[in-house]
């Protein structure tokens, strides 16, 4: 009896959890679309948005710099130490690592990051301010908080985040060369290798890099705008942030990547 | 911008103010260590279970993320070169040993870490740390400890849910985009992983576990009395988390893989 009612649970908690899931991607969409059409039909506060890009891009760009050298590190000794396993050397390891940086580990772990960085950031900014009711006055003001408050940070958010996944790709090219230099005594000339490297592998880490920059600041205002009374809710509103933002390149990962597969 | 006006400030600056932190997280682990037998046995259970089933869909989800991406990429290669063989391999190992980990313990720190971090910082903010500390409750036994058991419990065991469910997913899309049998993934799979990676895999969670609860834990109770800083502070936390997961993550390989 016990196991049944388990399940039973277990049966409610997760339709429960569909239902959440499939009412904030349709807000997130619904929002997306909402900005998009705003940024192209109203005036953009330039001030602004280079403010924003200043605060997405160059401020971010210490920490994906140290995640993107560990990650080099990480990969390149765990398939070094796999080619010497099996081949003996390491020498092969470049190309297909640096294939698998281009149009998988750029893209995602950066988005990753990206989720946790900047989702939550702009998360945390807009519930502070939506608590605090300066949303409620700048509307009382006549301001429309989507062409105001979003579209500069859509912007500066979609245009930083490529910027940073080429940045971010690199970055990891570089460690990992150093990595099989100073580990695996590969030298330079023959780890870095463009033969694997695809025109599909291209336009798939594109897309994802596309992809993850449109949605990563529309889930941070999202969530931010989500918040109501209290001083809890601005926390919650973060946590919220964190989570969509790490679902949210999870399934653009998936998405992407199926595509290009079926497609090609 | 002082980076380029004067470099020693910057770096100096940098490094006490990383230094105070790293230090904070180590007298914070020493605290949980002293006091580890005096947390009370009703709030770990209670803790157990709000962790473990509040986490339990992310980690379902997250280890059919790893399972799809790794076929999928592992797929590429595999049509490329036409060795079916080696996509159990393939997906298995680099799932059980590297990405399954790393992802449920970012997934972990985005949910459980960052909501730890926010009610520990509303209780500080609200004052409700003190008025314990009047009732002579220490907050370490009575709310640090049993978080931080629950959390380096709970993420080991859900570890091992994400694994069954990255091989679950990976044999419906090896099935679904490859086309290829449930038993040739399958007897690839059991053939080449070997015990020692799917160990590799839950030390690591356990290590990433201790993190997680001792940065945000750390960042929760340095809060400053402001509630529009509860957002920042998890942000920090978060960010915080994820290099040192990294990090972490490093050194683990390069012990367990040279």
């Amino acid at each position: 009896m016990f196991i049944f009612k388990l399940l039973k649970d277990f049966a409610l908690y997760l339709g429960g959890l569909l239902v959440y899931s499939q009412k904030h991607s349709d807000g997130i969409i619904r929002l997306l679309l909402k900005t998009i059409i705003t940024a192209f039909t109203s005036k953009i506060r330039l001030k602004e948005t280079i403010k924003q890009a200043y605060i997405i891009g160059y401020k971010t760009i210490p920490f994906i710099s140290i995640i993107m050298g560990i990650l080099g590190m990480i990969l390149v000794t765990e398939f070094g130490s796999q080619g010497v396993k099996i081949t003996g050397t390491a020498t092969e390891v470049g190309g297909p690592y640096l294939q698998l940086i281009v149009r998988q580990f750029g893209p995602f772990i950066t988005g990753m990051m990206l989720a946790n960085r900047v989702s939550t950031s702009i998360s945390a900014e807009v519930s502070a301010m939506k608590i605090t009711d300066q949303i409620d006055a700048l509307k009382m003001n006549g301001a429309n908080i989507t062409q105001y408050l979003i579209v500069p940070r859509f912007i500066a958010g979609f245009f930083m985040i490529f910027i940073l996944m080429i940045y971010a790709v690199l970055v990891a090219e570089i460690s990992g060369a150093l990595t099989a230099k100073f580990v695996f005594n590969v030298p330079y000339e023959v780890f870095i290798n463009f033969q694997f490297v695809e025109k599909s592998d291209i336009v798939q880490g594109v897309l994802k890099a596309f992809a993850i920059g449109a949605f990563i600041p529309i889930i941070g205002v999202y969530s931010g705008l989500m918040s109501n009374e209290g001083s809890k809710s601005v926390g919650d509103s973060t946590t919220r942030a964190v989570v969509m933002g790490l679902s949210a390149v999870g399934v653009i990962d998936l998405v992407v990547g199926g595509a290009i597969f079926i497609f090609t | 911008m002082n980076i380029i006006y004067n470099p020693i400030i910057f770096v100096g600056n940098i490094f006490i103010r990383y230094t105070i932190i790293v230090g904070g997280i180590f007298l914070l682990f020493f605290n949980i260590i002293k006091n580890f037998f005096k947390a009370s046995y009703k709030e770990i259970i209670y803790e157990l279970y709000s962790v473990g089933v509040q986490s339990l869909p992310i980690i379902f989800m997250t280890g059919v993320f790893v399972g799809t991406i790794m076929v999928i990429q592992t797929g590429f290669y595999v049509r490329a070169y036409n060795i079916t063989e080696v996509l159990g391999w393939g997906a298995g190992f680099t799932g059980f040993r590297e990405i399954a980990p790393l992802m449920v313990g970012l997934m972990f720190s985005g949910r459980i870490g960052a909501n730890n971090t926010a009610e520990l910082a509303s209780m500080k903010v609200t004052e409700q740390l003190d008025a314990m500390k009047i009732l002579t409750i220490d907050p370490i036994t009575y709310l640090i400890i049993p978080r931080f058991i629950a959390i380096v419990v709970m993420i080991t065991l859900l570890t091992v849910i994400a694994d069954f469910m990255t091989i679950l997913s990976g044999v419906f899309t090896a099935k679904l985009l490859l086309g290829m049998d449930y038993h040739i993934f399958l007897d690839s799979f059991f053939s080449y992983i070997k015990i020692s990676d799917f160990t590799t895999g839950l030390m690591k969670s356990f290590v990433f576990g201790i993190m997680i609860s001792l940065v945000s834990s750390y960042y929760g109770l340095n809060a400053k009395r402001s509630s529009k800083d509860i957002g920042f502070l998890v942000n920090k936390s978060v960010v915080f988390t994820a290099t040192a997961i990294f990090l972490i993550d490093y050194i683990l390989t390069s012990i367990f893989d040279l």
